[in-house]
């Protein structure tokens, strides 16, 4: 049972990992994205707009590393209770 | 050899032309062509359309953009010489952003842009060195006093002014309008923006790309 949860949370941690390489590979957290847009100002010119959306993107730093470790901390725990535990019967 | 003096003669008359075209091109043709005379002054409006600083740092290990709003200026400008622009523009420090008020609290702190103890981020027209007219358009090429984090350097920039008359269509703001487009680099190392040990070159580009688009309108 231990060792399927310390399994788990490899998995996950890699998947964390996994998820911040596949979402743009930002060091911090990006709780907002600069949106870019053409549109026509009152010049009558094709201009581009800037505009802060909402959209978050996880960090390496302050995001998927700290979940990652964390999830490794967690499974290396697991599999050491789980050997113990072996050692102990 | 009477053919090669001949020559000679036409090489130097075509030189003559050629250097008095570029004189002419460079001072009295700078000359929109739009019904205001001589010297206008303009000030930035959201009223036109939100004016907007933009940058972004490209370093090997993170891009990042960002934005400046509340961007405050004033300009002179005389459409039938476009090369005695002069004016100032500022950008407060405090309302960057970058997407993340972790990094934008960073951003205003000591290690970086310091907001408290140099709020603005300046740029003064000195000199226009060249500029090329088209219509109700001009492409300058601007020499100013780019002032970041205390520290003045001289910069040139390319700008682009774009002038619209008064008409029914710009009711919302006053006078004639006026939009001005700009693009160039700063080098942080310069304004003595040093951050964190080993941050600006790594997670910070070594230099910052500034684009502009300002829009004023003329004053009466």
């Amino acid at each position: 049972m231990k060792k399927t949860v310390a399994i788990i949370c490899f998995v996950l941690a890699a998947g964390v990992l996994g998820y911040w390489a596949m979402d743009g590979q930002h060091m911090a957290n990006q709780f907002k994205t600069l949106k870019v847009t053409t549109v026509e100002d009152p010049f009558g010119e094709d201009e581009k707009k800037k505009v802060w959306v909402e959209e978050f993107h996880l960090g390496l730093m302050d995001g998927a590393l700290p979940a990652a470790l964390g999830l490794m901390g967690l499974g290396a725990a697991f599999l050491f209770f789980e050997h113990r535990s072996r050692r102990k019967a | 050899m009477k053919r090669n003096t001949a020559v000679l003669k036409w090489a130097k008359l075509a030189a003559v032309v050629v250097t008095s075209s570029a004189l002419f091109a460079g001072s009295a043709f700078a000359q929109l062509a739009v019904k205001a005379k001589g010297v206008q002054k303009v000030e930035l409006s959201d009223a036109i359309s939100k004016n907007q600083i933009s940058w972004l740092s490209d370093a090997p290990m993170e891009k990042i953009k960002g934005t400046a709003p509340n961007v405050t200026g004033s300009f002179t400008m005389n459409p039938a010489d476009m090369k005695a622009v002069t004016g100032t523009v500022s950008v407060p420090v405090k309302g960057m952003k970058t997407g993340n008020p972790i990094r934008d609290r960073h951003l205003m702190g000591k290690d970086w842009l310091d907001a408290k103890q140099f709020p603005n981020i300046t740029f003064k027209i000195t000199s226009v060195t060249a500029a090329r007219v088209s219509g109700q358009k001009a492409n300058l090429t601007v020499v100013g006093a780019f002032t970041c984090h205390g520290v003045t350097k001289t910069i040139t920039a390319p700008v682009e002014v774009t002038w619209k008359e008064a008409s029914a269509k710009t009711a919302r703001a006053p006078g004639d309008w006026i939009k001005i487009k700009t693009s160039f680099t700063i080098k942080l190392a310069d304004y003595k923006v040093a951050g964190k040990a080993g941050v600006v070159g790594n997670k910070v580009g070594d230099t910052i790309k500034i684009d502009g688009t300002l829009y004023g309108h003329t004053v009466r």
